[in-house]
């Protein structure tokens, strides 16, 4: 498939830090991006770049197969921290306004906009009295005008109620199977952008730490049964009297064995045929946040938090 | 830069504050020639009772303090007619920046002062704060900045939008100015040369015009109202006089340019000062290749930053 975005040791220096270190990734089209990293992990930034917002220190990218001097940027659709209104306008005029800027001639794609987003009946009411959930909408809205072909979301979902965070899930992937428009996305609800991602990258003090699919992703945090017994090198040939080859050893009484949940009644009965004691038998089910919290370093806070 | 300049008209049509400036811009304007119709009454009932009453000379009052203290008395003399042709150019001044009129000045004269003594400069930078401010100070720059790589046709809708407003507050406040002497000071001040009104009215906006770029160039640096705002009012009340005479000074003592040269002349608000209606041809080349070159320069700086910053 096209890779739409691809940067190559992309760096961003304010004074000493560097909030972006050396990052190189690339987004194939059609791709739902979702970028994952703490607070101050540089993922703003390095949207704010690729929007073309603001200028690397070092390095480049491409978008479109096209050197950043030339490729034609009204492609290209942001949504970078809170949402910039204006506050004494409606919600109709800001897309006017972005529709003036970019040169769209479309009639009415204002209001397919603001329809498509769930922002129809606000007609005259000014930004000002609008909620978090309202203007995060606008915001999208914006993003959208000219259906570009690489939309750039920065927390889209703050401030969302459940139902709001649902529909906007469901318009992005909308968009994406539909108009195939490929998204980049970071959010800290990190279940969310599960749900929608096709691609995570994990940042982490302005580094990537890794790149993964999807499908990896599922498998790498597929489900597990934790076995706690005090004979654990005694069961491993049990496990694999009954056709469980994919498991680890992890400590003289721990054994995680990747399976599926529905296995444990055969587990258990094996066992006990051979009296072998139980002292513990459950199913973990790993996450994303999990996952990100293993490969950060992080997963300590988790376990204090109990 | 077509497709902002759109974008940048729309908003400023959209905006309360462009109405409520050229409003109150109005107002004020037409409220000055009201309190100086009613000052240039009540100077014209005191000439009048100056005139019925005799003579009297100086009125000394003695006031003996105490003897000891001090053998010679003091002395105040009131004088009961004062030169009604001095209380007039004062009342003037207090209406007005600028150089004072004289009584034989025109209507035109009267409706210059306006320009000339920088009251359309405190409109154009209230303006400026608003409208050159605003997509930075709520953002709404990123929603369509990063779409360019030439982010200097901003700058230059940003200005062009600005001349617009500039002249559509000349013109407001000509016509408010033109009613309201109408109304009230027309036997005082005749309108004799409305031709050489309108060219230096034309001097005047390119002058303005060259100072709203130092207000553009402000707002793309800060990007905030406060900034715009204090720095503005800093320098116009302020500022102006104080840099430039201490700056005057300085340089003179280095290099002797003369007693008449002063620094002032080549900043923004000295041309404003020049460019009235007695101005020769001949004085005319230096404020207007002032104005031009700090225009061509704040406009280069602000394109300049703009390109370079991070939004």
């Amino acid at each position: 498939m096209t890779i739409i975005l691809e940067t190559s040791n992309l760096t961003k220096i304010y004074g000493t830090q560097k909030a972006v270190d050396n990052i190189s990734i690339s987004i194939k089209q059609g791709d739902i991006y979702g970028l994952i990293g703490r607070n101050g992990a540089g993922k703003t930034t390095l949207m704010r770049i690729v929007s073309g917002l603001a200028r690397p220190s070092l390095g480049e990218y491409k978008v479109f197969e096209e050197s950043d001097d030339n490729t034609s940027l009204t492609r290209i659709g942001c949504l970078i921290e809170n949402t910039g209104i204006y506050p004494n306008l409606t919600a109709f005029e800001h897309l006017y306004l972005k529709k003036l800027a970019v040169g769209i001639k479309e009639k009415g794609i204002e209001n397919k906009l603001l329809d498509l987003v769930g922002l129809a009946d606000t007609g005259k009411k000014k930004v000002k009295q609008f909620s978090l959930g309202m203007k995060q909408r606008l915001g999208i809205a914006l993003a959208l005008i000219g259906y570009p072909d690489l939309v750039i979301l920065d927390e889209p979902i703050n401030g969302l109620d459940p139902q709001g965070i649902v529909e906007i899930r469901n318009i992005i992937e909308k968009l994406n199977q539909e108009e195939g428009i490929t998204f980049i996305i970071s959010s800290h609800i990190l279940d969310e952008l599960a749900k929608i991602g096709t691609r995570f990258g994990i940042i982490d003090r302005g580094q990537i730490l890794e790149e993964i699919d999807r499908d990896l992703l599922l498998k790498k945090s597929s489900d597990r049964i934790e076995l706690q017994t005090s004979a654990a090198a005694n069961a491993l040939p049990l496990l694999d009297q009954i056709q469980i080859k994919d498991y680890k050893l992890i400590s003289d009484n721990l054994i995680y064995i990747y399976d599926s949940g529905e296995r444990t009644g055969d587990i258990s009965l094996v066992l006990a045929q051979h009296s072998i004691p139980i002292e513990a038998l459950s199913i973990h089910q790993n996450t994303l946040e999990d996952y990100y919290l293993s490969l950060t370093g992080y997963a300590q806070i988790k376990n204090m938090g109990g | 830069m077509f497709n902002y300049t759109c974008m940048e008209l729309r908003r400023l049509n959209k905006q309360k504050s462009t109405y409520i400036i050229l409003l109150t811009a109005a107002i004020l304007l037409f409220g000055l020639t009201l309190m100086l119709n009613i000052s240039l009454k009540a100077l014209s009932n005191l000439d009048n009772s100056r005139n019925n009453s005799l003579d009297k000379g100086p009125v000394t009052f003695e006031i003996s303090l105490e003897e000891q203290q001090s053998s010679t008395p003091l002395t105040v003399e009131k004088n009961e007619n004062p030169d009604p042709e001095k209380i007039f150019a004062e009342s003037l001044e207090e209406h007005l920046d600028g150089e004072p009129l004289v009584k034989e000045d025109t209507g035109e004269d009267l409706l210059l002062h306006y320009f000339s003594g920088y009251s359309m400069l405190i409109f154009l930078i209230i303006f400026a704060a608003l409208f050159f401010t605003a997509p930075y100070q709520n953002g709404y720059v990123k929603n369509f900045l990063g779409t360019t790589r030439n982010r200097s046709k901003f700058v230059f809708a940003q200005f062009f939008t600005g001349i617009v407003y500039t002249i559509l507050l000349f013109v407001a406040s000509v016509i408010v100015l033109l009613i309201a002497q109408h109304i009230f000071l027309a036997d005082q001040f005749p309108f004799s040369d409305i031709g050489g009104m309108v060219k230096t009215l034309i001097y005047q906006l390119f002058a303005h015009i060259a100072f709203l770029a130092i207000l553009l160039f402000i707002a793309t640096i800060s990007g905030k109202m406060s900034t715009v705002l204090i720095s503005s009012f800093l320098y116009y009340l302020i500022g102006h006089k104080l840099i430039f005479d201490l700056l005057t000074m300085l340089i003179n003592k280095v290099v002797n340019f003369g007693d008449d040269w002063h620094l002032r002349t080549y900043t923004v608000m000295g041309s404003i000062a020049q460019f009235t209606r007695n101005i020769e041809v001949k004085n005319l080349t230096q404020p207007l290749l002032v104005c031009t070159m700090i225009m061509i320069i704040a406009i280069g700086a602000s394109c300049f930053t703009l390109q370079k910053k991070d939004i």
